[in-house]
């Protein structure tokens, strides 16, 4: 079922873009968060792809269909929070600066545009599919 | 040689059939085009429809239990690894306006062989119903 293995591929391109716009979402609203359930700021989160075989395709075209998955939700506990001066906060320390989390919003808006972008070019591969799918049946 | 094994019909339908397994390929391409360290790979059209209507002129099926070519012949089409420009910080080489652009002209190719395919048995249908009013 070649139509039915290609919309699974386009489909779990959307649902990888999805995914990563949530997780830019949660960064984006925890952008000031400085309490979590783990003690200390929020961390930002990223998306990590991978790309695996699409069952019925990976033999018969070498592998070269290969759908997306969300292999991993990273914590990225590399990247420095900001420190603000802001004495009457109350998570403040003695010298009066607030760890805030590491997210930098212009880059998660950046983010959120590119993940926008592939979702979108995703739902045209189903569309360009589904089209063909339309045409074959209207052979005659 | 009967109307409905012209050879022009069995181009077609080779012709569909890759222009199916080019799509699916781009569809893997634009799915992976945030993965890390992906190339995205391609169907030489023309050479695959060549071979294919070279491996054609073997012995034909006569019927669908049959063991035959044809099936050994889909699963032949070699894809190979064309990156569309050099690979960004991330190892991936997908270019989004590449893979677009080689999406609506195969789309196109689809199209006009479904409709030659359509044009071919309309003719077949006015020699059967109208042939003898002519």
């Amino acid at each position: 079922m070649s139509f039915l293995t290609g919309m699974e591929v386009a489909a779990s391109g959307l649902s990888a873009q999805r995914t990563r716009l949530d997780v830019t979402a949660s960064n984006l609203a925890n952008a000031e968060t400085t309490r979590t359930a783990e003690g200390g700021p929020y961390q930002r989160r990223q998306v990590i792809f991978e790309a695996r075989r699409a069952e019925d395709f990976g033999r018969q075209l070498d592998g070269a269909v290969r759908r997306v998955d969300v292999s991993d939700i990273e914590v990225d506990a590399v990247t420095p929070g900001r420190l603000v001066y802001d004495p009457g906060h109350p998570d403040a320390d003695l010298e009066g600066y607030v760890q805030m989390p590491n997210v930098d919003v212009v880059e998660e808006m950046t983010e959120m545009v590119m993940a926008s972008r592939s979702y979108e070019a995703n739902a045209t591969s189903f569309e360009t599919l589904k089209n063909m799918a339309q045409r074959a049946l209207s052979i005659g | 040689m009967s109307f409905l094994n012209d050879p022009s019909m069995a181009v077609l339908e080779q012709g569909l059939g890759l222009s199916l397994r080019r799509q699916l390929v781009i569809n893997s391409n634009v799915a992976n085009i945030d993965t890390p360290g992906f190339t995205p790979s391609d169907i030489d059209f023309d050479a695959e429809l060549q071979k294919a209507i070279g491996a054609g002129r073997g012995p034909r099926r006569t019927h669908h239990d049959h063991l035959n070519a044809d099936g050994a012949r889909r699963s032949e089409v070699s894809t190979f690894e064309r990156p569309d420009g050099p690979a960004g910080a991330d190892g991936n080489s997908v270019d989004l306006d590449v893979q677009m652009a080689r999406m609506s002209q195969n789309a196109v190719l689809y199209q006009a062989s479904t409709r030659a395919v359509s044009k071919k048995i309309a003719l077949l249908k006015y020699a059967v119903t109208q042939g003898s009013e002519a």
